[in-house]
């Protein structure tokens, strides 16, 4: 991936993860609400909201500083993607788990389960072409 | 029949002694990927081209200059024990320093084989090394180990059986100044006149050890009839100036021979550094480490669900067996509920512990627990406490017994009491299975959020406490932190699961053992005098708890609680073992939080002040006894209960009160 486009994709998937997380914290807080519909793809939560934040401002950071050190620049964008496809894969096995929980258990929770495909699991999906470039370019600065 | 050899195994920290040692001995002592995880000595063995070999695994140290107490045991074992052969394990990715013991070693006359380790570390960065030079040069004979594939081990025990048959002490060539030099012959030729004195170590290590003011030797010379002749010869010497012209003079002579077996090929920045650049970034790096706390926590949670559930399931088809199996009532009554209820319901909670501490040993292995230790360092410092006390905190997230043992690094005295006494506020993984329970039932929906938020109210109780002990009882200032980053590893499937197993398993044995004994007093308790219905206000648990009721009623605690929390001073998990058989929730644990949700004397404000009362007041009778252990003083121990129930009381005070205006409810 060529510098320009790795900053243009750390720059524009910052912006996604840091507006996702800060509109999932707040709707955690409780600072404002979103239409029922919308519980699917932003299900309110402090603690998921602040990761995704973290996630965001590390892939701005490494925007930031492409220009000035490209090995720094690209080391950033690589540990957020790695970040977020970890916390994808979390938030999938968190699903798993709830449906495991419901064979064994029994019982009919499944919206409870649909709510926790939050933004950290389709995000994740999203970075994933980004994390295999960034890693293939991670490798080759070292 | 081949004599036994001894192998001593040291080196600096974190160069992956214990993982050497595990390889050869088939060992599964606890290794982690940060200096000072070894602060005992471990024994093991083996047998190699048909002789016994025993090799004692010693704890890190740079020098034969004792700062701390586990640098204090592995000095000890060296100089008081010996062994047949010293194998030095050195990081081949940071030889310079690591050669820098090898020189005092040396000196020791003891036989010394380097075990060059993590060599394939050093081959990704670029470096090259020859080993076969290591002999001629500096008269030590290396091997190429890599002790987490076991690379090199029978080459390595192959050397060993060979140079301790040759006993040919090692000849580093290194030369003093011509007036140390003639101190050094003086004091030799004094020592000589000795003969036991003479015979404890080379008599040239004891001059030179003397002449830089090394304080255990200068005190195992004090009986001896030439101690007052060897002061004579010291008076007018700098110890201070000696011991830096000597530290210059050995890095000198590794530098000068260095080049000669080492050579970088293509030296390239390492990934371990590129990744250091963002997770100990100035802003950045403490939000970092939240995140992966967070995540650690909601993976615990999620996870360990299908599994507790499973649980559940057998122990209520345990007790369905029970209950048709025994006529008795009575002993229908001891067994299901008793033991087969008090334990159950404790089980039910092991996946969640394994899941935490599979989580923590994988973040451990793989360097990043290092890195937490060095971003916090900061804040530690201005509670008045070094950046190295955060790593026994984060241990006391597994165990406080190791945690506190862990403290055996902290150099300082007053340091290390102040991480001893903090210790207990780090919520250990005993202390979950009550927090799972009280904000599963009460918080259903927020119980990650409300356990996540428990375990940083224990770090920030420590801070806190740290600052107020720092301010009276142990005024001071705290050493400043050095600590060395280990490379980033890939975590082994085998170490961490070991890892977590060696921790985790320790639940299970207490299950059978001081739970059930737990589980069956409350029994007792709850059951008598003859004739009171079980677990009744009438029973003598009733009459105890409603006795001891007063003391924690501002905390909105019923005398079932009270009961509980009794039982909890001798470990955590009999509060939920107490709990299930005070409730009559018998053999299965599921109904224990149907029982609660029922209580009308229970409510989210009295879960949460509970919860907070748990997290905050003496961890078990084991933490007690290793404070005891380690501080050597029954007055600290002492002190650790009263401060922590008196923090403990307040805090959960103030919660119920302030969570009965916000939450409403009893």
């Amino acid at each position: 991936m060529r510098s320009v486009t790795t900053r243009s994709v750390a720059a524009l998937l910052g912006v996604l993860f840091g507006g996702f997380g800060v509109v999932q914290a707040g709707l955690g807080l409780a600072l404002f609400t979103l239409p029922e519909a919308w519980a699917f793809v932003l299900p309110p939560s402090l603690l998921d909201g602040y990761v995704l934040a973290v996630i965001g401002a590390l892939f701005l950071t490494g925007a930031r500083v492409f220009p000035s050190d490209e090995e720094t620049g690209v080391a950033y964008t690589y540990v957020a993607a790695v970040f977020a496809c970890a916390y994808g894969l979390l938030s999938l096995l968190v699903l798993l788990a709830g449906a495991a929980d419901l064979l064994i258990a029994g019982g009919e929770e499944v919206p409870a389960l649909v709510e926790s495909i939050g933004p950290a699991l389709y995000l994740a999906v999203l970075v994933l072409p980004t994390y295999l470039a960034v890693g293939k370019r991670f490798r080759q600065e070292v | 029949m081949t004599a036994p050899i001894r192998i001593g195994l040291v080196g600096n920290p974190n160069v992956g002694k214990t993982t050497l040692f595990n390889a050869l001995t088939g060992a599964r002592q606890h290794v982690g990927n940060w200096p000072g995880v070894t602060v005992e000595r471990k024994s093991g063995e083996l047998t190699h081209q048909g002789v016994a070999i025993e090799v004692i695994d010693l704890p890190g140290i740079y020098s034969l200059t004792a700062y701390s107490v586990d640098e204090q045991v592995s000095r000890d074992f060296l100089l008081d024990e010996r062994s047949d052969i010293i194998v030095q394990v050195v990081d081949a990715t940071n030889l310079e320093r690591n050669l820098y013991l090898s020189t005092q070693l040396a000196e020791l006359g003891v036989p010394l084989l380097l075990a060059v380790n993590m060599a394939d570390l050093a081959e990704e960065q670029g470096d090259c090394l020859d080993y076969g030079r290591f002999a001629g040069l500096f008269g030590l004979p290396a091997v190429r180990t890599v002790g987490s594939t076991g690379e090199g081990l029978a080459e390595l025990l192959d050397e060993v059986v060979a140079v301790s048959r040759a006993g040919r002490p090692p000849r580093v060539p290194m030369e003093y100044p011509a007036e140390s030099e003639a101190a050094i012959a003086g004091l030799v030729a004094v020592i000589e006149r000795d003969p036991a004195l003479a015979r404890r170590h080379p008599p040239r290590w004891t001059a030179v050890r003397l002449l830089e003011g090394d304080e255990h030797v200068l005190a195992s010379i004090a009986g001896s009839p030439v101690a007052p002749a060897v002061k004579e010869q010291l008076a007018g010497v700098d110890a201070i100036e000696n011991e830096a012209r000597f530290a210059d003079l050995r890095y000198s002579t590794i530098a000068d021979l260095l080049p000669r077996v080492h050579t970088t090929c293509a030296r390239r920045t390492s990934p371990s550094d590129l990744i250091d650049r963002v997770v100990t970034d100035r802003y950045l790096g403490i939000p970092i480490f939240l995140a992966f706390m967070w995540g650690a926590f909601e993976l615990t949670f999620a996870a360990s669900a299908p599994f507790g559930t499973l649980i559940e399931l057998v122990f209520g088809w345990l007790g369905e067996q029970v209950r048709g199996a025994i006529a008795d009532p009575w002993l229908a009554s001891l067994v299901g509920d008793g033991a087969v209820g008090g334990v159950g319901s404790v089980l039910v909670f092991v996946p969640s512990i394994f899941i935490l501490l599979l989580v923590l040993s994988v973040l451990e292995d793989s360097g990043y627990m290092a890195r937490a230790a060095f971003i916090m360092d900061r804040l530690m410092h201005a509670i008045g406490l070094p950046g190295k006390s955060f790593i026994p905190m984060l241990v006391g997230f597994g165990c406080n017994v190791a945690g506190i043992m862990a403290t055996r690094t902290i150099e300082d005295p007053k340091d290390r009491l102040i991480a001893i006494l903090l210790n207990p506020f780090m919520s250990c993984g005993a202390r979950l299975p009550v927090f799972v329970l009280f904000a599963g039932v009460f918080f259903t929906a927020h119980a990650g959020t409300v356990v996540f938020f428990l375990y940083v109210l224990g770090i920030v109780v420590a801070i806190v406490a740290a600052k107020l002990l720092r301010a009276t009882v142990l005024p001071g200032s705290s050493a400043p932190f050095i600590m060395e980053m280990p490379p980033y590893r890939l975590p082994s499937a085998r170490t961490t699961l070991l890892h977590m197993w060696s921790r985790s398993s320790m639940y299970l044995k207490k299950a059978t053992g001081v739970i059930l004994i737990g589980s069956l007093v409350v029994w007792f308790l709850a059951s008598f005098p003859v004739g009171v219905e079980y677990g009744s206000e009438a029973s003598l648990a009733g009459l105890i708890g409603h006795a001891l009721e007063p003391l924690v009623a501002p905390l909105g605690f019923d005398w079932r609680v009270t009961i509980a929390l009794i039982f909890g001073f001798v470990a955590k998990e009999v509060v939920i073992g107490s709990l299930g058989v005070l409730y009559g929730a018998g053999n299965d644990p599921g109904a224990l939080a149907g029982a609660l949700a029922a209580d009308g004397a229970l409510s989210a404000p009295v879960a949460l002040s509970l919860m907070v009362f748990v997290l905050l007041y003496t961890p078990c009778l084991a933490a007690l006894a290793t404070i005891r252990k380690e501080t050597g003083s029954w007055r600290w121990t002492g002190f650790s209960v009263v401060f922590g129930l008196s923090i403990a009381w307040v805090l959960s005070f103030v919660v119920y009160r302030i969570g009965r205006i916000v939450l409403g409810g009893a």
